[in-house]
C-alpha cells in the first residue's frame, strides 16, 4: 500500500492566482489527447490498467490495456456493480487526498490503485490504474464468478489465462511512479495552466497596452495634427506680424514726420503757442511763447502741475488750456473775457509778465488723434496790450470828439443865438435912423447911430470871442509842474492897479500844493476870475478876495472868492455858458467864463459856483496835482 | 368911450432894444404908458411894491407886462414864475418879448404860465408890426380883468 506520507508531494503547491483554481479541470490544464497518450504508454509500461476520472468520478480518458477479464465482468450489470464499489472505496480514499491501493472486491488477487490529482488544494482528477493480478487466479473460482453474474465462464476463464501476474511491490512501485507522474503532470499542467494564464494576463494586458498604445497614438497623432495646425496658424501668426510690423515701422516714420512737420508748423507759428496733453505735461512750446515768456521749452520738459502757468500768471493754477479739458467757473471768472466756441473757449486777461503789465488775448482748442480721442489740449496767445492802449485811447478821442461835436452844436446855435439880439438891433434902428434922418431929428440920429454901432462891436466880439474859445483846448503848452502859488502870483500881478483902486483885500493861501497845468492859461483863469470878484463887488464897503483851496475826497478843490452882489441860484449854471452876461452893461462879452471853464476842464479839472444873493460869490475848480 | 390909459411894464436889460421898442410903442399905441425895468430884480421890486419902489405912489399895476427872458440877476424865468405864482399878480397879463427861439424856453415860459410867447424879429417893419398888433390884441380888443388889476394910483 501506498503511504500517506506521500501526501505532501502530491499536494502542487503552485502559486497560481485566485482565480485560476476555481473551477479548474484537468483537461484545463493538460491537452486530454496527451493525457490519454500518457494513460496509454504507462499502462502499457506497467502492465496496468489505466483510467483518469474528474473528481466527479466521470471518466476524462479512454481506458488503457483493460482486460479481457475486467472488460467481460464489467460487461455484466453484477459485475460492473461489484467493480463500482471497489471504486467508490477508493475513490473516497483517494477523495482524502492520498493514493489508494486496494485489491478489487471481486477478487482479491487483482490490486486496483488511483492517485489523486490536486492542483492547488483542489481535487481536479483521479488517476486510476489496476487490474494487477498477483497472484494466479483458479480457474474454478473464475467458473464460479463468471456464472455467478452471468458472463460466459469459457470466456472468462480463457481472458483469466491471459492476465499476468506481477508482483504487489511492481504495482505499488507502479503506484509511487504515477504519483510522481501526476505530480509533474499536475506541476506541469498547472504551470502550464499558469503560463497560459499569464499568457492571457499577458494577452490582456497587451490588449490593454495595444489599446493603450493606440489611444496614446491617437492622442499623440491628434496632438501632432494639433502641432502641426498650431504651427502652421504660428506661421501664419509670423507672417502677419512681420507684415505689421512693417506697416507700424512705416507708420512710425509717417509719424515722425508728421511729428515734425507739426512742431516745424507750431514753432513758425507767429503767436505765442503750446500745448498739453492729457497729465497736463507741456508737449509744444514754440518759439514766440519762448520768446514772450522767457521760458524755453527745454526748461519745462517733462514737467507737471501747471508748470506752465507760471510764466505766464506768476503761479500755478489752471489756464485756458486746462478749461478746453475741463470746466471750472471759479477760473472762468477770473479771466476779463470769457466764452465759449464750440469746443474752444476764447478769453483775455490782465497780467505781469517778465515785470510788465500786459493785456492778453488767448484761445484754446482740444487736440483729438485718429480716433477722435482727445488727447490734449493746444493754446494760443497774443500781447494786446498795445492794441489795448490803442483801442483805449481811440475810446477817449472819440468821446472827447463826440464832446466837441455836441459843444460845436450848442456853440452853433448859441453863436446863432447870440448874433440875434444886436442883428435886430442893427435892423431895427437902420430904418428907425432913416425916418429920424428924414425928420431932422439930429440927436435921435447920433443916438440911433451909437446904438448901432454898439451892436455891431458886440458883434464883432462875438466873433473874436468865438475863434478864442474853439481855440481853447487846442491850442495849449505842454503841462508842467508849477506851485499853484506862483500862478496866483502871476495873476495878481496883472490886476495891481484895479485892486489898489479899489481897495481891495487879498488874502491868499500860503500851503497850495503843485499843480500839473499849462501856466499861462492857469493864470489867465485867475486873472478873469479875480476880474469878475472885482465887477460884482458891488456896494461892498469892504471888498474882499480870498484865494485859496481846501480838501475835498482826497482831492484839493481851489476858489475864488469874494464877498460881493453873489449870484441867485437860477444863474448858477448859466454864468458859464457862452456869451451869457451877468451884466448886460459890463465890459467885455460873456465868454470869459465859458472859455475859463473850458480850460480848466481841459485839464482834466471841473468848475462850479457857489454863491447867494448878496452873500458873495466863489468860483471852484480843480486842477491835476503833482503826483497824480 | 372913456378909455383908461393902458399901462406897460417892460422888463428889458438891453437898452437899445429897450430904447426901439418904447418908440415903437409911443407910435402904435399912443397914450399908452411905457414903464421900463432894467433887470429881473427892479421888476419885481416895481410889481411887490419893495426894494426901491416901497413907497405906493410910485408904482402901479400895469395892464400888460413884456418880459424879456435873458435878464441879468434874476433870469426872466425867475421873474414869470414870481408874477404867476402870486396871488395879487397872476392875474396880469404877462407876454414874453424874447430874442431867444429856444424851444426849451418856450416850453418853459408856457409851463410857468406866460401868456403869450413872442420872437423879436429881425426888421424894424415887421417889429412894428409886431407891437402894433401885440398892443391892439391885448389893450384893446382883449378884455382885462378891471377888477384884479384894480385902478391904480398915479
Amino acid at each position: 500500500m501506498v503511504g500517506g506520507n506521500e501526501q505532501q508531494q502530491n499536494r502542487l503547491e503552485v502559486s497560481a492566482p485566485a482565480g485560476v483554481s476555481d473551477e479548474l479541470k484537468l483537461t484545463d490544464v493538460i491537452d486530454v489527447k496527451l493525457l490519454q497518450q500518457l494513460q496509454d504508454t504507462f499502462a502499457e509500461s506497467y502492465g496496468v490498467a489505466s483510467l483518469i476520472f474528474d473528481e466527479t468520478g466521470n471518466p476524462i480518458t479512454k481506458p488503457s490495456q483493460f482486460s479481457t477479464f475486467c472488460q467481460l465482468i464489467r460487461a455484466t450489470t453484477d459485475g460492473m456493480r461489484r467493480c463500482e464499489i471497489s471504486d467508490a472505496r477508493i475513490a473516497r480514499q483517494v477523495a482524502k487526498g492520498s493514493p489508494a491501493v486496494a485489491p478489487c472486491e471481486n477478487f482479491e488477487e487483482i490490486l486496483d490503485g488511483a492517485v489523486p490529482i490536486f492542483i492547488g488544494d483542489r481535487h481536479v482528477a483521479t488517476w486510476g490504474i489496476g487490474q494487477r493480478v498477483v497472484h494466479e487466479l483458479s480457474e474454478e473460482r473464475v467458473r464460479r464468478f463468471a456464472e455467478r453474474i452471468g458472463a460466459d465462464p469459457d470466456q472468462l476463464v480463457a481472458a483469466a489465462r491471459e492476465l499476468q501476474p506481477g508482483s504487489k511491490e511492481q504495482f505499488q512501485r507502479a503506484v509511487a511512479f504515477l504519483e510522481r507522474v501526476t505530480a509533474t503532470l499536475a506541476l506541469l499542467g498547472a504551470q502550464n495552466r499558469e503560463l497560459r494564464t499569464l499568457r492571457e494576463q499577458l494577452e490582456t494586458r497587451v490588449e490593454e497596452r495595444t489599446r493603450e498604445l493606440q489611444e496614446t497614438t491617437e492622442r499623440l497623432q491628434h496632438a501632432y495634427a494639433d502641432i502641426q495646425a498650431r504651427q502652421e496658424s504660428v506661421l501664419n501668426i509670423t507672417e502677419d506680424l512681420r507684415a505689421e510690423i512693417e506697416t507700424r515701422m512705416q507708420t512710425a516714420v509717417e509719424l515722425r514726420d508728421s511729428e515734425r512737420r507739426l512742431s516745424d508748423i507750431i514753432n513758425f507759428l507767429p503767436d505765442a503757442t503750446f500745448a498739453i496733453d492729457l497729465d497736463g505735461r507741456v508737449i509744444a512750446w514754440n518759439r514766440a511763447i519762448e520768446a514772450m515768456t522767457g521760458v524755453t521749452s527745454e526748461g519745462l520738459r517733462g514737467k507737471v502741475d501747471y508748470e506752465y502757468a507760471v510764466p505766464i500768471y506768476g503761479t500755478r493754477r489752471p489756464a485756458l488750456v486746462d478749461l478746453v479739458l475741463r470746466r471750472a467757473d471759479e477760473i472762468e471768472e477770473t479771466y476779463a473775457l470769457f466764452r465759449r466756441e464750440g469746443e474752444s473757449v476764447i478769453a483775455e486777461a490782465d497780467t505781469v509778465i517778465k515785470g510788465r503789465r500786459v493785456h492778453l488775448w488767448g484761445k484754446a482748442g482740444p487736440i483729438y488723434d485718429h480716433s477722435g480721442q482727445k488727447i490734449g489740449a493746444i493754446e494760443s496767445i497774443r500781447d494786446i496790450t498795445e492794441q489795448k492802449q490803442v483801442e483805449a485811447e481811440r475810446e477817449r478821442y472819440l468821446k472827447e470828439l463826440e464832446q466837441r461835436a455836441a459843444e460845436m452844436e450848442r456853440f452853433a446855435y448859441t453863436i446863432s443865438h447870440e448874433l440875434r439880439t444886436p442883428l435886430i438891433t442893427v435892423r431895427g434902428y437902420t430904418d428907425l435912423l432913416l425916418r429920424d434922418l428924414e425928420r431932422g431929428e439930429r440927436e435921435q440920429v447920433v443916438a440911433d447911430l451909437r446904438f448901432i454901432e454898439n451892436a455891431v462891436t458886440s458883434m464883432a466880439q462875438l466873433l473874436q470871442d468865438t475863434l478864442e474859445l474853439s481855440r481853447t483846448g487846442r491850442v495849449m503848452n505842454l503841462p508842467e509842474d508849477v506851485p499853484f502859488n506862483a500862478l496866483v502870483r502871476a495873476a495878481l500881478v496883472q490886476l495891481t492897479e484895479q485892486l489898489k483902486w479899489g481897495r481891495f483885500e487879498v488874502a491868499v493861501a500860503e500851503d497850495f500844493p503843485s499843480v500839473h497845468v499849462d501856466r499861462q492859461r492857469i493864470v489867465e483863469v485867475l486873472v478873469n476870475l479875480i476880474e469878475n470878484s472885482i465887477k460884482f463887488m458891488g456896494d461892498q464897503p469892504q471888498p474882499k478876495i480870498e484865494i485859496g483851496y481846501r480838501t475835498e475826497d482826497n482831492e484839493p478843490v481851489f476858489f475864488v472868492k469874494d464877498n460881493g452882489i453873489g449870484l441867485d441860484k437860477s444863474q448858477h449854471e448859466k454864468i458859464f455858458q457862452l456869451f451869457y452876461k451877468v451884466d448886460k452893461k459890463s465890459k467885455g462879452s460873456g465868454a470869459g467864463l465859458a472859455i475859463v471853464k473850458r480850460i480848466i476842464e481841459v485839464h482834466g479839472g471841473r468848475m462850479w459856483l457857489e454863491s447867494e444873493v448878496g452873500k458873495g460869490c466863489t468860483v471852484c475848480f480843480t486842477l491835476p496835482t503833482v503826483g497824480t | 368911450m372913456k378909455k383908461k390909459a393902458r399901462t406897460i411894464l417892460l422888463i428889458e436889460d438891453d437898452e437899445a432894444h429897450a430904447t426901439l421898442i418904447t418908440r415903437i410903442l409911443e407910435e402904435v399905441c399912443p397914450g399908452a404908458e411905457i414903464h421900463l425895468a432894467y433887470d429881473g430884480q427892479e421888476a419885481l421890486d416895481y410889481l411887490f411894491h419893495s426894494g426901491k419902489y416901497a413907497a405906493q405912489e410910485m408904482s402901479t399895476r400895469p395892464d400888460l407886462v413884456l418880459l424879456d427872458l435873458r435878464l441879468p440877476r434874476i433870469d426872466g424865468q425867475e421873474v414869470l414864475k414870481a408874477i404867476k405864482q402870486s396871488e395879487a399878480l397872476k392875474a396880469i397879463p404877462v407876454v414874453v418879448l424874447t430874442s431867444s427861439e429856444s424851444e426849451n424856453d418856450v416850453v418853459t415860459a408856457y409851463r410857468n404860465y406866460a401868456n403869450s410867447y413872442l420872437i423879436k424879429p429881425l426888421g424894424f417893419g415887421e417889429f412894428s408890426e409886431l407891437l402894433r398888433e401885440l398892443s391892439t390884441y391885448w389893450l384893446v380888443k382883449n378884455s382885462l380883468p378891471e377888477k384884479e388889476l384894480g385902478g391904480g394910483a398915479r
